[in-house]
């Protein structure tokens, strides 16, 4: 089992460390990037993978892939911080955010 | 043709619709169109602080005692970064702050040009969210979603960073939608089934507890008359936060007193041997589960949050109910009525035995502490402060140390927002600003800021500001001429050596007063404390009391860092036979 690279992982509560992709549709825009990943850096996580891109240009959004390793625990976390962040565009609804594997 | 407006006009015209009475702030270049544009709102009351930190904690003290968010102005660059310490506090505590920063202009941006800072950047972390704008055309619309995003769900900071070109270019105005689509409701993701089984929970368990938190607070007045409700309508015990001191009445015999590090023995214990445990608006944050290995080992838990990702985010529970604190205890209180399900009655023998136990703990009286008739104790301060003041509604703010902590366990709150102190990020230097915050927006009201020498000493400038506005604040110092709390974690942890930790030198703050044109009042024996307290309460103006207090008192009880919550230390006696060591020492 990989060591956990949080720097607030208690290691008395290490779960089983998987590898997850998590993919987050945002709006393509100057600093959404940065608060997605803020959210990994801020909390000792570790990115192993990154792909960002335009993949909807009448609707301005980009998709992010990320892959991490973590505990059930830490992945939950991620998913629902990640969940609250304010999509910048006045459609609430469009940042989304799909849990793959 | 619509009308054009400036962007600073439009700041004031979003500012008027929102609502807001007072905002805290400091000019800078970067900011002066705003600036120039105030004097043509009249509705809007401008408190000119004297660093930008207290702006921040000023605008918290006013959101906490109000429920509306507190808003903020600050010029660039260094303007923004001295409120990133009050923005990361609000963060922590939830606290709704809108704050509005002014920027180089949009094409000096990335030049280093003065006064320049990357302030979205620098404030990304500590803030719910925050917009550069770079269109004059955006401005209306983020300004009004600010407030939105500040005020709904899980309340907190935002910041608005606009560039002085912004601020002079035209634009149309629009209002605020109405219609709010991250409010409450959608935040209510909560359903009847759920209620149905934390009822069903309430029914089987023999060992209960509430465990109430700033959620309870945060969800508005109505939030705590429903939590009284409930708490008399299943007669369960009731611990509470630092946070969420008020919720519910400090001096009611359900009531177990603040739980955590330096919470009562019998909330701890009784959240270390419940059966039931349930979470109010509380986060389990570590000053109060302890050791979390070992952290109420044998309960069921129920967390009711407004926010998803607090619930197993530290303590996995077996019933998580996300949605305001409000409607989620309406919704119990009439399921249990609704069943005819008289708690307090049907249950009172399954729990009684469980409040006997709560009783037996209780006998230790574990707030005790030995009293001296020749030296001040600083809790004795406390418990005289709140007898002389108790009989009106008293505003309380503290600065962060011993004091805050025989604050929260001395002085009885009974009612909400009455209380503001800096849990989550613990800032030295908070209670003098949240202070004025507090009288600002309530000028007929006493308002006391429990305060330590050395934290006093981080904001004592804002001083200058209540003398300017008449707000009749009194700082009350606990003065033992030390950063006691620090000195108390040296005595149990690092072999009483006292590095760093006494004040050399300390300023007369009786002449400090005067200095400032207010009044210096000071006592240094038990006799007249009384007397100066009377005399501190009856003056109607800003006074600095200087209380010369014990400078050996710990504060007690205590878990220790890294221990469970059933390894409470009473007093002097049970810290030498449990030294800390190994990881414990480590932690913070
Ligand atoms: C800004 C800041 N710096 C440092 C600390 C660490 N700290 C916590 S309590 C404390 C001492 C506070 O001393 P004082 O205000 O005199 O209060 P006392 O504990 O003596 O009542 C210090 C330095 C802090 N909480 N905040
Ligand atoms: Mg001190």
């Amino acid at each position: 089992m990989a060591k956990s690279k949080s720097a607030y992982s208690t290691p008395t509560k290490l779960g089983k460390i998987d590898t997850h992709i998590i993919v987050v549709w945002v709006d393509n825009e100057a600093s959404v990037l940065s608060r997605v990943v803020g959210l990994f850096s801020g909390r000792g996580y570790n990115i192993e993978s990154l792909a960002v891109a335009e993949v909807d240009q009448k609707n301005n959004l980009s998709r992010i892939t990320i892959v991490t390793t973590g505990t059930p625990q830490v992945i939950e976390q991620i998913v629902l911080q990640l969940k609250k962040l304010v999509p910048s565009s006045q459609d609430h609804s469009t940042s989304s955010v799909k849990f793959l594997a | 043709m619509p009308k054009l407006y400036s962007g600073a006009e439009i700041v004031f015209k979003c500012l008027e619709d929102q609502n807001v009475e007072h905002i805290f702030g400091y000019p800078g270049g970067a900011v002066l169109p705003i600036y120039d544009e105030l004097k043509n709102h009249p509705t809007i009351k401008h408190i000119l602080v004297r660093h930008e930190q207290g702006a921040g904690h000023a605008a918290e003290g006013y959101a906490r005692s109000t429920g509306k968010p507190g808003v903020v102005l600050v010029t660039s660059g260094p303007g923004a970064t001295n409120v990133v310490t009050a923005l990361t506090d609000a963060y922590m505590d939830s606290v709704p702050l809108v704050c509005i920063s002014g920027q180089v202009p949009t094409h000096l941006i990335g030049t280093d040009a003065f006064q320049e800072c990357d302030t979205t950047g620098i404030t990304r972390p500590c803030t719910k969210h925050n917009w550069l704008v770079k269109d004059i055309n955006d401005l209306p619309r983020i300004m009004h979603e600010a407030f939105e995003v500040a005020t709904t769900g899980r309340p907190g900071p935002v910041l608005v960073d606009i560039p002085k070109d912004i601020q002079f270019a035209k634009a149309k105005y629009s209002k605020p939608k109405k219609e709010k689509k991250l409010n409450g409701k959608v935040l209510n993701k909560f359903n009847q089934k759920e209620i149905d089984q934390l009822v069903d929970l309430m029914k089987k368990a023999s060992k209960p507890v509430f465990y109430t938190g700033g959620g309870v607070i945060n969800s508005g007045p109505k939030a705590s008359e429903l939590l009284r409700e409930l708490v008399a309508l299943t007669g369960f015990p009731i611990t509470s936060t630092l946070q969420g001191l008020g919720a519910y009445p400090g001096d009611d015999n359900q009531f177990l007193g603040m739980l955590g590090m330096h919470g009562t023995y019998e909330a701890n214990n009784a959240m270390h041997d419940c059966d039931l445990l349930i979470n109010i608006g509380a986060r389990f944050d570590d000053r109060i589960t302890g050791k979390i290995d070992e952290f109420s080992p044998k309960s069921k838990k129920v967390h009711i949050d407004i926010d998803p990702s607090s619930i197993n985010k530290i303590v996995k529970v077996d019933l998580a109910i996300v949605g305001d604190v409000s409607d989620v205890i309406k919704s119990t209180t009439k399921t249990l009525k609704k069943k005819n399900l008289n708690l307090e009655k049907s249950n009172k023998q399954k729990i009684s035995k469980w409040w006997q136990q709560i009783q037996k703990w209780r006998t230790k009286k574990s707030l005790n502490f030995i009293n001296s008739d020749k030296i001040i104790k600083p809790q004795h301060a406390v418990q005289r402060l709140y007898e002389l003041t108790k009989n009106q509604d008293t505003y309380i703010t503290t600065e962060v140390g011993q004091h805050q902590m025989w604050a929260a366990q001395h002085y009885k709150f009974n009612k909400p927002n009455r209380w503001m102190t800096s849990g989550g990020l613990g800032t030295m230097g908070y209670g003098l600003p949240a202070a004025i915050g507090v009288q600002v927006a309530h000028p007929k009201k006493l308002v006391v800021d429990i305060a330590g020498e050395a934290s006093i000493l981080m904001t004592m400038q804002e001083i200058s500001t209540a003398v300017q506005y008449n707000l009749p604040v009194k700082i009350f110092i606990l003065n033992n001429q030390y950063m006691g709390m620090v000195r108390q974690w040296q005595e149990l942890l690092h072999e009483k050596n006292y590095s760093e930790s006494y004040s050399e030198a300390l300023p007369d703050f009786v002449k400090l007063a005067e200095a400032y044109g207010c009044v210096g009042i000071r006592a240094e024996h038990p006799d007249e404390l009384d007397e100066k307290i009377e005399e501190m309460i009856n003056t109607d103006r800003p006074v600095i009391f200087d209380c010369h207090v014990d400078q050996a008192e710990n504060c007690y009880p205590m878990i220790p860092s890294g221990k469970p919550h059933n390894q409470m230390l009473l007093g002097p006696k049970d810290q030498e036979a449990n030294k800390i060591t190994g990881k414990g020492k480590s932690l913070v």
